[in-house]
């Protein structure tokens, strides 16, 4: 079974057509999308986790169509966006807490582990007003190891990472891509390098 | 579980922006105290505070007429309607909200959290609507119908937000409520009339924020002058400044508010003989004159600190900057003041639009640091500075 199905996808912005009758489907591993600025990389992303609405019967995840089967579809995927827009007053744990708490789970050791290995469980009780842009970021890359994910949609993971992070990260990828869909969208083509992986390039 | 957590994130968002909206409400009023609405520009401040309180004067005094607190009853309705709408991003939950689109909520439970929201960022508006409701039952021995449609009025006050700040394609939902209430009307008597120009206030509101996206984009792009104007931008840092930030948005709005309001004025011209009662009414227009050219100056001085850094590794020279800010708000709150000031007194004397143009390049010189450098603190200590500063130079102007 593939994780994710996407048929006659269309997504439109007023006049701008950014997809039309988009076709695929993805499997486990790691699926790079390539593209220039303006493709639709990011909108596609957008739409495969419902904050760009989709039709009935366009996107499936994992069996489920994410329009009608909204729920079951959405507690099996997990989206890191390439801002991360987090209420200032949040604390970093506060976040991470909530996702798990929405999607009726408990934080994991795995992820404890992870946030010791890029040095973040010091900033845990930050609130996210007061962290930089790179110490926001690994929180919302946190965000993959709550609630055992199958499809994870990563858009510019790489962005504002340290070189420890990112290496770590990369690693955990390699580890993942066994059992899980992973759609990323990076500009960083070096980082993926050496890495099997599927690339898909989105024309204008 | 998550429904309290949900709904504590944004009840504390609300509360973070509603004290971010206090500092431009603040400045609203402070540029109200500079227009002096109705009022010679000489007047003394106790006139100034008297015009103010007048809505609510009226309706506490036992002699007043079952239509003029009607009336005043719906001014303010529909000012805080207003101010409320501008909460949006407040009772909305801003960005984050997007992100949580992505995560296993059950839509139900997001309207429902919408919905306490909305009934939450309406509490300046409850006691009024309450108030009137209970007047109206009491006073007129109320009918059944009566009921009716003030529940109908109600409802549609909230279908109407709704619609507005959540969800157009509830559009369903707002057009049968709408209709039913102006269906149960009967234009029987004058304070039916006043209550239906409430309700046609309210679709009027509907349909100016329906069509401000829309509309602000084609004010955008009428080919030639668009053209034209960006030539001119291409050419200039402070005027690309200037007009890329919300300024085209911000007079679109500003003017669709000023029409509502002449109509408004208009139907209290038509009602009410007495040309002294319309003060409130003008209050109100200048009020939300005063509204929107604070938030057209705040977001001139948003935009300036975002890009703060970025722009003093640019070859421009920026000293005279503040200098241009200054004239460009004198000029356009000048104009916008002396339109209505003589529209509403019928006076034509070139010296006293000159007079407001001093008092005003006074008061902004001696705000404009100020607003700088400690406003955006948005401390309460700032408002009085400033309320203080308005009051002393109130006092000593000629």
């Amino acid at each position: 079974m593939k994780n994710i199905k996407i048929k006659n996808l269309n997504i439109q912005y007023q006049d701008l057509i950014v997809l039309q009758n988009f076709n695929a489907s993805f499997g486990k591993g790691i699926h790079w999308i390539q593209g220039l600025n303006g493709s639709g990389k990011s909108s596609l992303l957008k739409s495969l986790c419902g904050i760009v609405p989709v039709t009935n019967n366009v996107v499936s995840i994992m069996g489920y169509d994410l329009n009608t089967q909204a729920i079951k579809a959405k507690s099996q995927l997990c989206f890191v966006a390439d801002k991360p827009e987090v209420y200032p007053f949040m604390s970093g744990i506060g976040f991470l807490k909530l996702l798990a708490r929405i999607k009726g789970v408990k934080l994991s050791d795995e992820l404890f582990k992870f946030m010791d290995a890029i040095n973040l469980t010091p900033y845990k009780d930050i609130n996210f007003s007061e962290m930089s842009f790179g110490t926001r970021r690994k929180f919302t890359l946190c965000s993959v190891f709550i609630g055992n994910p199958q499809v994870i949609l990563l858009d510019e993971p790489f962005n504002g990472l340290d070189k420890t992070t990112t290496e770590l990260f990369r690693l955990w990828l390699l580890k993942a891509r066994n059992e899980k869909c992973l759609l990323i969208v990076s500009h960083d083509t070096h980082m993926l390098d050496n890495i099997h992986k599927n690339i898909i390039v989105l024309d204008d | 579980m998550h429904k309290n957590d949900l709904l504590k994130i944004r009840l504390s968002w609300f509360s973070l922006k509603t004290k971010q909206f206090i500092n431009r409400y603040f400045m609203g009023v402070f540029i109200v105290l500079i227009f002096l609405p109705g009022v010679g520009i000489s007047e003394n401040f106790d006139t100034l505070l008297t015009a103010i309180c007048k809505p609510f004067t009226t309706l506490s005094q036992i002699d007043t007429n079952f239509i003029e607190r009607q009336v005043n009853l719906n001014l303010l309705i529909v000012v805080l309607m207003v101010w409320i709408q501008a909460q949006k991003s407040a009772i909305k939950g801003g960005k984050f909200t997007v992100f949580l689109q992505s995560l296993p909520i059950k839509e139900s439970q997001k309207k429902i959290i919408n919905i306490k929201m909305l009934l939450l960022g309406n509490h300046l508006l409850w006691p009024f609507i309450i108030a009137s409701y209970f007047y109206i039952a009491s006073e007129h021995h109320s009918t059944s119908l009566e009921i009716i449609r003030n529940s109908f009025l109600i409802l549609l006050l909230l279908s109407t937000q709704y619609v507005l700040m959540f969800n157009r394609s509830a559009f369903n939902i707002f057009s049968v409520v709408g209709i039913g209430t102006i269906f149960t009307f009967q234009i029987n008597t004058e304070y039916e009339l006043y209550r239906l120009t409430f309700a046609f206030l309210i679709i009027g509101l509907f349909i100016y924020f329906l069509l401000l996206k829309e509309l602000t984009f084609v004010i955008k792009h009428p080919m030639r002058l668009y053209q034209l104007f960006q030539q001119i931008l291409s050419k200039n840092l402070y005027l690309q400044i200037l007009f890329k930030s919300s300024l085209a948005s911000s007079l679109f709005r500003l003017s669709i508010i000023i029409g509502l309001m002449v109509l408004f004025t208009y139907a209290c011209h038509y009602w009410v003989d007495n040309n002294s009662e319309l003060t409130p009414y003008y209050l109100t227009l200048e009020a939300l004159l005063a509204y929107f050219i604070s938030g057209f100056y705040v977001s001139i001085l948003d935009q300036r600190n975002r890009m703060k850094l970025w722009l003093v590794t640019l070859p421009v020279k920026m000293y005279f900057w503040p200098v241009r800010d200054i004239f460009v708000i004198v000029l356009i709150s000048t104009l916008m003041h002396g339109f209505f000031f003589f529209w509403a007194l019928g006076k034509s004397e070139l010296a006293l639009l000159f007079n407001v143009f001093v008092f005003h390049l006074v008061l902004l010189c001696l705000c404009y640091p100020i607003r700088v450098f400690v406003i955006q603190k948005q401390t309460f200590i700032t408002f009085v500075v400033l309320f203080i500063i308005t009051a002393i130079t109130i006092f000593n102007l000629p």
